[in-house]
Formats: C-alpha cells, sequence, structure tokens
C-alpha cells in the first residue's frame, strides 16, 4: 500500500498525499517534483514467448515493463506458435508477474502467410484489441481487404505494418546518400509511402479502424495528415527512439559509438533527419501516438554482421524517456501519446498509474535493463524524464479527474 | 600513424595513404630482387579469413606476407559451414586461439571487419567487406597512378560500371579525393544511383561523358551473379553503352591509363583490344598489388618486431 507524498496527480494543479491500492507492504514515497499519470500502455510489443525463451520470458517482460512504467502491452503474433487460433489465446497467461497486462493482437491470417484469414470472429470473443499482420504486410491485397471487411464486423482493429510487400525486404538502413557511404543497401521511402497508401486506401473503402506503425518518414506522416483531415479511422504510431535518433547513428561516430553497432538495425530503419523532425512534429500535433516497439533479440540475433542482424530494439525501458526528451520536455504531449491515446485502443478499460520524475537525468544502459535482451538502440543516450515506480494494478485515485482509462 | 586496423580508406589522411605508398614503393623493390624475402615479420602469424571466393587478393596478401617471412595460415569459410550455422564470432574465437598477429578478412557483409576489429587485439585487414570498401585494391591502384603521373593531384579519374555495388570503387574514391584527384563516375541508373551523391563524385551517365577528359579510366567489373531483378537487360546490352572499346579508347587520347580491378570480362567492360592495348595498367596493378600489401603488413606489425625500429629490409637483417 504505497503512499506518495507530495505528488502531482496528473490533471491536478496541487501536489498532494496519495495512498495506492489496498494491499502490500506500506510504503511512503517522497514523491516532490514528481508526476503521478496513467500508466503506459505499449501498442507494439514483441513478447518474445512462447517460443523464444532467449529473448524474453514472462518475468523478464513484465520487470521490464514496470522499469518502463507500462502497465498494459499490446504484443504482436511474432511468437511460436504463431496465435491464430482462439485456442491459442485461450492458453495464454495475459497477466505477468507484477500485474502488467497482456493484451495479444493475434494473426490475421493464418501463420501470418497472408493467404488465407484466420478464424477472425472466434478469436474475438477473447477481449482482444485487434488482428495483426505480424509486421509483414500481406501480398495479396485482396486478402487485406477482405480482413478489413471482415474484421471490421466483430469491432475489431487491424495492426498493419504500413510497407510494400516486395520492397519491404530491400535493404537494411534508409535508402538515401548515407547508406551509399556505409556500403549498406538501402530500404526506401517509397516502401511506406506505397503500404500506406494501400492502406489508406482499403480503409476508405471498407471503413475499418487500422492501427499503422511504426511510422517512420515525413511522407508517412504527409499521408497520415491527409488520412486525418478525411475522418478516416486510421491511427498511426511511431516507435519512441525514432523521435530521438535518424541514420546518422549508423556510421557510430559519437561518443561509446561504433559503426555497424547492430542495435540500431531496425525494420522500418531510422531515416533522415529531416524524417525525424516530422515524426516528433506529429506527435506534438497528437497525429500519432508513440509505442516503445519493444523487440528483443538474443545475443546470438544481433553479435553478427550488421546486415544479417535480426532488426528490432528493446524499448520499454527507454520509451518513456526517449519521447520526453525528443518533445523537449513537454510532458502532457508524452503522456498523451504514451497512455492516454492508446489506452483508447484497448477493447476494455484499464487502471495502472506511473510515477514520474520529469527532471530526472539518465544515461541508457542496457546492461542495467530489467529485460533478459540487451539490445536497446537508445544505449549510451543521455535522456530527462525517468521512470520512479509503475502500478499497473492499482485502480482509481480518489479525487484524481482522470480516472484510469479514457475509453471511447 | 598508421592505427591498429586497415578498415577503409574513408577518413584515411593524406599523410598516412602517402606513407603507404611510399613504404610500397620499397617494397617493390624488394621483388626486384633475386632472393625476394626479407625478415621484419619473421615469428609473426598472418591468418587470411576469407568467406568469399578470391583468388588473386587472397594470393596476393600471402605471398606478401612470404616476402616479409611472416608465417601465414589460409583459412577458408566455405558457405556450407556457414550454414551449418558457426557466426563470424565464433570462427574468430577459433582464430584468436591459433594466436594470429594480423587477420585478413573478407567477407559479404559491410561492416564485419570493423566487427571483428572492435572484438579482438590482432591487427584486421580488410580485404573487401560486401559492397562497402575494399582498401587495398584502393591504395595499389592509387600507386599504379602515381607511378605513371607522379602525383595524384588533380588528375581526373573516371569511374566506370556497377559503382553503386562495387567496393574497389568506393575505396578508390575515397582514397582519390583525399589525395586531390577528381573521380567522375558513369554506369547504368541502377548502377550509379543518385544516392551516389554521398560518395564525393560527380555522376554522369554516359561513358563518353567521362571518357573525354579523364587521365585514367577505371573499369569495374560486371557481376553476373548480379544481374537479376532487372540491374540490367543483358552483357550485350552493357557492352554496347558502357563498354571501353577501342573507338571511345582513341576519344580518350594515348595518355589516358585503363584500369581494372580484375578478373576481366573481355568484351563486356573492356573490349579485348583495349585490354591488351598499351594504356591498359591491369598487370602492374598486381605486382603493386603484393607490393601495397607488403607495405600494410609491414606497417602494421613490423613497427612491433621485438628489439626493433621498423627496419629489417635487408636479407641480411
Amino acid at each position: 500500500m504505497p503512499r506518495i507524498e507530495n505528488v502531482r496527480v496528473w490533471g491536478e494543479n496541487a501536489p498532494r498525499t496519495v495512498t495506492l491500492g489496498s494491499d502490500g507492504p506500506s510504503v511512503a514515497v517522497d514523491g516532490t517534483g514528481m508526476v503521478l499519470a496513467p500508466s503506459l500502455v505499449d501498442v507494439g510489443c514483441d513478447p518474445g514467448f512462447p517460443g523464444f525463451p532467449v529473448r524474453e520470458t514472462p518475468e523478464s517482460l513484465g520487470n521490464a515493463a514496470l522499469a518502463g512504467g507500462f502497465g498494459d502491452l499490446v504484443t504482436r503474433p511474432c511468437v511460436d506458435p504463431v496465435p491464430d487460433q482462439p485456442e491459442h489465446l485461450a492458453d495464454q497467461r495475459r497477466t505477468l508477474p507484477g500485474g502488467v497486462r497482456i493484451w495479444p493482437t493475434p494473426a490475421m491470417t493464418r501463420g501470418l502467410l497472408g493467404q488465407a484469414l484466420s478464424e477472425i470472429g472466434l478469436l474475438s470473443r477473447f477481449s482482444i484489441p485487434g488482428v495483426s499482420d505480424g509486421g509483414g504486410a500481406p501480398t495479396d491485397t485482396v486478402i487485406l481487404r477482405n480482413a478489413m471487411e471482415y474484421a471490421n464486423r466483430f469491432g475489431l482493429r487491424l495492426w498493419l505494418r504500413p510497407s510494400d510487400p516486395m520492397l519491404d525486404g530491400l535493404g537494411v538502413v534508409h535508402d538515401s546518400p548515407f547508406a551509399s557511404v556505409l556500403g549498406l543497401r538501402g530500404n526506401p521511402v517509397a516502401n511506406e509511402e506505397i503500404g500506406l497508401a494501400r492502406i489508406i486506401a482499403l480503409v476508405r473503402g471498407s471503413g475499418a479502424r487500422v492501427v499503422v506503425g511504426p511510422i517512420s518518414s515525413q511522407v508517412g506522416v504527409d499521408l497520415l495528415r491527409r488520412a486525418a483531415a478525411e475522418r478516416l479511422p486510421i491511427l498511426g504510431y511511431v516507435a519512441a527512439r525514432s523521435l530521438l535518433l535518424d541514420e546518422r547513428i549508423v556510421e557510430g561516430a559519437g561518443p561509446g559509438q561504433f559503426p555497424y553497432d547492430t542495435r540500431v538495425r531496425l525494420h522500418p530503419p531510422l531515416r533522415s533527419w529531416d524524417d525525424r523532425q516530422a515524426l516528433v512534429q506529429a506527435v506534438h500535433d497528437r497525429l500519432v501516438i508513440v509505442a516503445a516497439d519493444h523487440a528483443p533479440r538474443a545475443p546470438e540475433e544481433k553479435e553478427i554482421e550488421f546486415e544479417r542482424a535480426v532488426p528490432g530494439s528493446t524499448g520499454l525501458e527507454s520509451a518513456f524517456a526517449a519521447t520526453l526528451t525528443a518533445l523537449g520536455g513537454d510532458l502532457a504531449a508524452a503522456v498523451q501519446a504514451l497512455s492516454l491515446g492508446p489506452r483508447a485502443l484497448l477493447p476494455e478499460p484499464t487502471g495502472g498509474w506511473v510515477l514520474l520524475d520529469p527532471g530526472a537525468e539518465w544515461t541508457v544502459d542496457a546492461a542495467s535493463h530489467r529485460s533478459l535482451a540487451r539490445n536497446d538502440a537508445l544505449q549510451g543516450q543521455r535522456l530527462h524524464g525517468r521512470v520512479v515506480a509503475c502500478f499497473p494494478s492499482a485502480g482509481g485515485i480518489s479525487g484524481a479527474r482522470v480516472l484510469g482509462p479514457a475509453h471511447e | 600513424m598508421i592505427g591498429k586496423d586497415l578498415l577503409q580508406l574513408r577518413g584515411m589522411p593524406r599523410e598516412t595513404i602517402t606513407e603507404i605508398l611510399d613504404t610500397a614503393e620499397l617494397m617493390r623493390e624488394v621483388g626486384r630482387r633475386k632472393v625476394k624475402k626479407v625478415p621484419p615479420l619473421r615469428g609473426r602469424l598472418v591468418v587470411t579469413l576469407f568467406f568469399e571466393n578470391s583468388t588473386r587478393t587472397k594470393t596476393s596478401f600471402e605471398l606478401a606476407a612470404k616476402r616479409l617471412s611472416a608465417d601465414t595460415l589460409s583459412f577458408n569459410v566455405n558457405t556450407s559451414s556457414t550454414a551449418k550455422g558457426e557466426t563470424l564470432m565464433d570462427t574468430a574465437r577459433t582464430i584468436f586461439a591459433m594466436q594470429p598477429d594480423a587477420v585478413v578478412v573478407r567477407h559479404g557483409c559491410a561492416g564485419a571487419p570493423h566487427l571483428l576489429a572492435r572484438n579482438f587485439p590482432w591487427r584486421v585487414l580488410n580485404a573487401g567487406d560486401g559492397i562497402h570498401e575494399h582498401p587495398s585494391q584502393g591504395l595499389l591502384d592509387m600507386l599504379t597512378i602515381r607511378d605513371k603521373f607522379g602525383s595524384l593531384d588533380g588528375r581526373r579519374v573516371a569511374i566506370v560500371g556497377d559503382v553503386q555495388h562495387s567496393r574497389v570503387a568506393r575505396s578508390n574514391i575515397w582514397g582519390l579525393t583525399t589525395m586531390g584527384a577528381r573521380v567522375v563516375v558513369a554506369g547504368p541508373g541502377t548502377m550509379c544511383r543518385r544516392e551516389l551523391a554521398g560518395l564525393p563524385v560527380e555522376i554522369r551517365h554516359t561513358i563518353d561523358e567521362v571518357v573525354r577528359d579523364a587521365d585514367v579510366i577505371m573499369l569495374l567489373r560486371i557481376q553476373h551473379e548480379r544481374l537479376g531483378r532487372g540491374v540490367l537487360p543483358s552483357t550485350r546490352e552493357y557492352a554496347t553503352f558502357y563498354g571501353l572499346d577501342l573507338p571511345r579508347l582513341r576519344m580518350a587520347g594515348p595518355d589516358v591509363m585503363v584500369m581494372h580491378p580484375g578478373p576481366i570480362n573481355r568484351g563486356v567492360e573492356i573490349g579485348a583490344d583495349v585490354a591488351d592495348s598499351a594504356q591498359s595498367v591491369i598487370l602492374d596493378q598486381v605486382t603493386n598489388g603484393i607490393a601495397v600489401r607488403m607495405a600494410l603488413l609491414y606497417l602494421l606489425l613490423g613497427s612491433e618486431t621485438p628489439g626493433g625500429s621498423p627496419g629489417g629490409l635487408h636479407a641480411s637483417d
């Protein structure tokens, strides 16, 4: 039963003392200078289990989420077996040690092969936010259109990767003059532009509700802006790290960095400085939300050649600070992007609080992360804002204006 | 001055390049002797670790090491053992147990030599990493150009072909421009993409535009395995638009130097008569390759020789 003294509760002005929950040891925390906000929600999490015990275990994922202030994780179906049947969901645990909740988005197509629809109706009975393409856009546009029309009828969203199925496999960094210098093949922005344009066109025809991301480029932001102007039900998200890093990090010229560091082998790749500015602006404008885009990888998947390394970076433990830093300390925008915005995508109201110290400064060191994986692309970055504690199962706070969820 | 490893020519200072080329001239003199062996690397172990097929570069490095009296060990990693699951790092750990002083590595991925250099104490010499760099080739090309023109400063070098996927081109571009040369490239749109603007080159799209006022024409090998997915319709088409034939050679003038990293495709990127012409220095490149690699091994390892300053170029030492 933690008691936090002199803390500012989200939505209030004057600091006060707050008691959270009714169980656990009674401890007092000095919350001076801190903010108690609704806990964060990751809308793009590779859980690593079942199937990849070297990436993450339920314990390590739960601890990583708590350390990063996340009370809820929307998980991708990139696990083994691929969750594409109701039986998979019936077996899956939905609460991690520490009380962090899992919201699975099962495979939109069987085995994520993009050929036949999963039993989306039966899957929808398990309180899921939607179904997912698992990060690989289906080649067959007819399947994608049918998935939209079918899932929509069951009230489910679709989690989609904005990419062109053929261009998506091209290159390992952003296609640019800089890639030419490094001798790495580039992935063009056209990949995102074509993929997103296809999704937008199909949403216009089907009315399906779609979550797209990670958005990586200015072109992607522009397309989302037009879709929003049309009031199409498309919500984009960006990865927190892409608000701080751009393609130049691959050169490894900064202190503590080195060239071809596989931690910055990401998919989509980090793009140009201009792209990064456009992403930050989109968050400020509340056009997009922010995901931790947590993708734990085992050492043997990363301690290899850059071009062969498995793309992805952990994100849970640095996402909040990366976002706050990139937004220039705008806490309201950060909480909107990482907590209030994503909460609206969950199928049920959710509680949970996070204690934030916006004034703290720290340097990311993955060696001290709770995640089993050490592949944080933000390694060595100096960030502002720290998560002090997370209380995922704490319910409402008396008198607080934000009572848990901002459910639509 | 040369640093721990030889990974790339990008960022290498002018003085270092000059030092390597000057040393290579001394080494070339060793190659002209009756006894072509000197002792400075006696007892040192140079491992060649090649993950891609190579005859020229590998034998050139091995011969260079032998002429400096180093022991050599050739570690060929065929694709099947990689397929069996051994990672680059695991292979390197095996080699580490053999206590090498230098490892010459060729690998299909950009940055693979950097990975080894960061994780192991031995000197790493990049013998080609993916499409990134092939620094010893760049240096030997620069030595060959310097031989003829005396200096690289102000020389106009035209590189023709698949610059996009060429590590030879990248190393030459960085090295040559550091030394004051001007580099112009030409090739089909798929092989000289706009993204090459990140390199210090001017991009042209026809060969005629670049050969006309070139001092040096450097031709790149057309790699048949890369012709899939619409990079090039056919070698005939390439030869027609980008091959260096006699009329184009005449356009360039009698003093132009024609280079090719080998092995050549006669009748594709280079006309048979051009390859055998007086302007072609392809065989000089091979000779200079040994000298440059001797210089690199000597500069990277020689100064560490116990009990001595870098010297030992006399057979009697």
